[in-house]
């Protein structure tokens, strides 16, 4: 028993020192990196993409199902898209509602003969719409049946003309400047072949929208959204930033991504069996490119390049944090051969390692934990003087690590320029650890129960409220 | 979800102690695999440190971890090595401070040495507590700053608009001109003076080019631009050289060379932008001595350039030559844009390429340029290539093909795949009346769908 005992309480004080160092490696990585983007950013201009005959043509792809109140909105926010060459495809994936009707109605749509070439299996294409209006010539209209979100962008991938597809969210705000800035990586490498890249996602709750575009932007006045902006802040600058320098990002956000078409097409596409369906292309796609050999590169650009409506009640939140778990648990174990396998490099020997230890593991670890001091503390046994100190150290380590965060992007970008909404974030930032922390928890574990117990597959409801329009 | 995990992680770290109280001190030699400190020792360290005698600590946990936390660290830094650093913080104490803070601080070693992991904590916290009011008062400092530089700048850059504008259009002379423009030494307002002139500069042409020049000459703003370039920072360098070409374009002349092959991919491209603009009369020389990289967004912003200074077009075929990939894909799509068929002969000697790249840029230039002479060596490279480069092949047949190229096309048609079949029925259908003639006999023996493919082809939109 003691030496049972003696093992486990090891193997946690080793974790948590793991855990904590981690952090700080990644925080000092983001903001070295952070600071060469900004650099970099600062004298970059984008007039010759802009205005270039050579621009590579980028195929956005829009899956949407019953988005009905939104739908034409949001197309006509991303005809306002400043790029020379691209082209929309938006999938109908079966919608209940009238959708597509709307669209139709919307952009002059009629139904066109298409052969379409199936490269990725997806499910059937009843009909291709085209506009008849010249003005919105680049717009496909795809409706198929129901197969859900990686379904519609595989419908969408093999309709692509471009040689980069993007997939975004259709109620998600796309940043007019999105597409010269995304694909600025893929041109710029010479010596690798930029197989992705991610962009920083932000939280438009509380902000002004007007005709698709964000016009003023405001900290989110509920307490739920407020702290995802903590925790969006933490993980875009603090997280994804230090492992695309180190080459080991493994997730491209859903909400906005760039591929490389062909080799996206290559390793089969988005998998439909998943919930985690962006995380899992990346590392498929990481994985054909290190078992091909061939040297490659998943970039990130540090700008906030999409703006999306955060879940604003607990059930609803929960059900996005139980998809997510269950999506990373999918992926982790899908691709479980990479785990400590050299061959695959830094993704194989760190990043999937970590995200097992780290992302799927620590909620888990954190309970059990939890459990077993409440156990200790119920038998009399703990140092409660160590107790308290190190609850403290933990507590002022949490906000050190959020306030960074919002110090990051305040350095960087300076969105919120008011001094009410600084606070509001710092505010947000002492009380998440103690209000909000503890239900992404449980919402992880209700994920790890469906997926490994219950086999839940489904995305479940994500109900929105809807931006606020600009007066 | 990834800090604050730490907050419950952490707390097991309180187990530590207990663990280490739990494996007793016959077996703590071995469990770190360090047998070099003895027991004996550690206890007279404590006895030393003024700790109470080893048979109270199973009573008193604090004091039974904390015999068990300085071993560990007795274990971790040597017994000598934290009875000297013991030793002189506390000769240091008594001969260096002053007698009211002497006992504050021998105190404090003592306690240090009583408790360390206690300390080592407490210290921890405090370093944290620390950065978060720092990190308040920067954001709270910064925001002000950054809020205020903002309104500063909005302000200085209208009233310098209107000055410059005023004396552009001689409203003003210069003399006024120059006693209106206010704190132009200081270091914010010459960047801004500089912004000015930039915008003057890429949107006013004719006349207008001599006198911006001459007001950034007059206001002494080429030194800040010389002095960004001969910055050891690229964004500086880079800065530097676009403020020389833009506004100073006779001064930049001889700072732009050494740039042209410099290790960072942002100075290197926009010195060879700059390069262009100053060397209208060959501006693609650079490439000829190009050993680094010339990646695809220096082409376009080159290219850019090139076009809006409307400058003399080279024969981009001397750089077909070059040992650099990049430039001869470049210098392909170059002759493709600007026509110059003269080059045919070098074009279909690079099918054979081993880059896929390349080749797909030679196909693309055979179908614009419409070399006929192209059309054989394509057609028997179609099996070896590529997806994206056979369908290219198919579409520069419907573009210089003609009835011999029937049979290939038509065996695309009935074996290839959609968007070759696709593809090879739009080219039949448009070569002549008898590729459509041939497509329809091919319907009549098979069921082809050729009416989809046909309405697929011929709708524009598609």
């Amino acid at each position: 028993m003691e030496i049972f005992r003696t093992i486990f309480e090891t193997s946690f004080f080793y974790y948590a020192i793991c855990i904590l160092g981690a952090y700080v490696v990644l925080a000092i990585i983001s903001a070295q990196t952070l600071k060469r983007n900004i650099n970099r950013s600062k004298i970059t201009h984008y007039d010759a993409i802009i205005s270039s005959p050579f621009s590579p043509l980028i195929t956005v792809i829009a899956p949407a199902y019953n988005e009905s109140m939104t739908i034409v909105e949001n197309i006509k926010a991303l005809l306002a898209l400043y790029y020379p060459s691209f082209e929309i495809i938006v999938v109908n994936d079966g919608s209940k509602d009238d959708s597509l009707e709307k669209t139709i109605k919307a952009f002059d749509l009629e139904k066109v003969t298409y052969m379409i070439d199936y490269r990725i299996p997806c499910k059937e294409i009843v009909a291709i719409y085209k506009s008849r209006d010249k003005a919105y010539n680049n717009i496909t209209v795809i409706d198929k049946l129901n197969g859900g979100k990686a379904d519609a962008l595989n419908a969408g991938i093999n309709l692509a003309k471009g040689d980069y597809f993007i997939s975004i969210d259709v109620d998600s705000i796309i940043d007019p400047y999105a597409l010269q800035i995304l694909i600025k990586p893929f041109l710029e490498e010479t010596d690798r072949k930029v197989i992705a890249t991610g962009g920083v996602v932000r939280i438009a709750n509380s902000c002004k929208i007007e005709g698709g575009r964000l016009v003023e932007i405001n900290v989110p006045d509920k307490f739920l959204p407020r702290c995802q902006v903590v925790e969006y802040n933490r993980a875009f600058l603090m997280g994804r930033l230090a492992w695309s320098r180190m080459d080991g990002l493994l997730l491209i956000s859903g909400a906005l991504g760039i591929f490389d078409k062909e080799i996206a097409i290559a390793c089969g596409g988005y998998y439909t069996k998943t919930v985690g369906e962006d995380m899992e292309l990346v590392v498929r796609m990481r994985k054909y490119m290190a078992e091909k050999k061939i040297k490659y590169k998943v970039d990130y650009v540090s700008d906030p390049l999409c703006w999306t409506e955060a879940p604003t009640s607990l059930k609803v939140l929960g059900s996005q944090r139980n998809r997510w778990t269950r999506g990373t648990i999918d992926t982790l174990f899908l691709h479980w051969n990479i785990f400590l396998n050299p061959k695959y490099g830094f993704m194989g020997m760190i990043s999937h390692p970590f995200w097992v230890l780290f992302e799927w593991l620590a909620p888990i670890i954190e309970v059990i934990g939890v459990l077993y001091f409440l156990t200790i503390a119920i038998m009399g046994e703990p140092n409660w003087p160590y107790f308290f100190l190190l609850v403290t150290f933990a507590y002022f380590f949490a906000i050190t690590f959020s306030t960074y965060a919002i110090l990051f992007d305040h350095l960087a970008y300076h969105r919120y320029k008011k001094k009410r909404m600084i606070i509001k974030l710092i505010l947000t930032a002492w009380v998440e650890p103690l209000l909000y922390h503890p239900c992404v928890v449980y919402w992880s574990l209700r994920g790890n129960y469906d997926y490994f117990i219950r086999k839940k597959k489904s995305w479940g409801k994500m109900t929105r409220v809807g931006f606020t329009k600009a007066s | 979800m990834l800090h604050t995990l730490a907050l419950y992680s952490v707390i097991i770290m309180v187990f530590l102690p207990d663990y280490i109280q739990a494996q007793g001190p016959e077996i703590r030699n071995d469990s770190y695999g360090i047998s070099q400190v003895k027991d004996s020792d550690s206890l007279q360290v404590s006895k030393n440190a003024g700790t109470t005698k080893k048979n109270s600590f199973s009573s008193d946990p604090v004091k039974s971890s904390t015999y068990k936390s300085e071993q560990l660290f007795q274990r971790i830094f040597g017994v000598k090595n934290l009875k000297a650093l013991e030793k002189d913080l506390n000769e240091y104490g008594n001969s260096h401070l002053p007698p009211f803070m002497r006992r504050i601080f021998l105190e404090i070693v003592e306690k240090s040495f009583i408790y360390p992991i206690v300390f080592l904590i407490i210290t921890l916290i405090l370093v944290l507590l620390f950065n978060i009011i720092s990190v308040i008062i920067i954001l709270r400092y910064t925001n002000h700053q950054k809020n205020r530089r903002e309104r500063y700048i909005n302000i200085y850059r209208t009233r310098y608009e209107e000055i410059l504008s005023g004396y552009l259009f001689h409203d003003i002379d210069w003399n006024t001109a120059s006693i209106l423009i206010k704190k132009k030494n200081k270091l914010l307002n010459r960047s801004v003076l500089i912004s000015v002139l930039s915008n003057f500069q890429e949107n006013l042409r004719g006349d207008f080019d001599n006198q911006i020049q001459e007001i950034f000459i007059n206001l002494g703003l080429q030194t800040n631009a010389i002095k960004l370039i001969k910055s050891p920072f690229y964004y500086k360098k880079v800065s530097g050289i676009r403020q020389l070409t833009l506004l100073h374009p006779k001064g930049a002349y001889h700072f732009i060379k050494p740039y042209l092959n410099h290790s960072n991919d942002m100075v290197r491209a926009e010195a060879q932008a700059s390069y262009i603009v100053l060397h209208p009369e060959d501006p693609f020389c650079f490439l000829k001595a190009l050993t680094r990289s010339f990646n695809q967004w220096t082409q376009l912003t080159v290219f850019n350039l090139y076009r809006s200074y409307q400058l003399k077009v080279p024969s981009f075929v001397q750089y077909l030559n070059s040992e650099n990939i990049n430039v001869r894909n470049f210098s392909l799509v170059m002759i493709t844009y600007f026509q110059q068929v003269e080059n045919s002969p070098v074009i279909l000697k690079m099918l054979e390429s081993p880059q896929e790249t390349t080749r797909f840029h030679c196909i693309r230039a055979i179908n614009d340029l419409l070399l006929y002479e192209g059309r054989e060596l394509i057609k028997c490279r179609y099996p070896f290539e590529t997806r994206k480069n056979q369908i290219e092949i198919i579409k520069a047949l419907r573009n210089i093909g003609n009835q011999d190229d029937f049979d290939f096309l038509e065996n695309i048609f009935l074996t290839g795949f959609v968007t070759a079949r696709t593809e090879a029925c739009r080219s039949l259908y448009f070569i002549s009346a008898e590729g459509h003639q041939r497509l329809i006999r091919m319907n009549q023996d098979a069921d082809l769908k050729l009416e989809q493919y046909l309405a697929h082809i011929t709708d524009s939109r598609n």
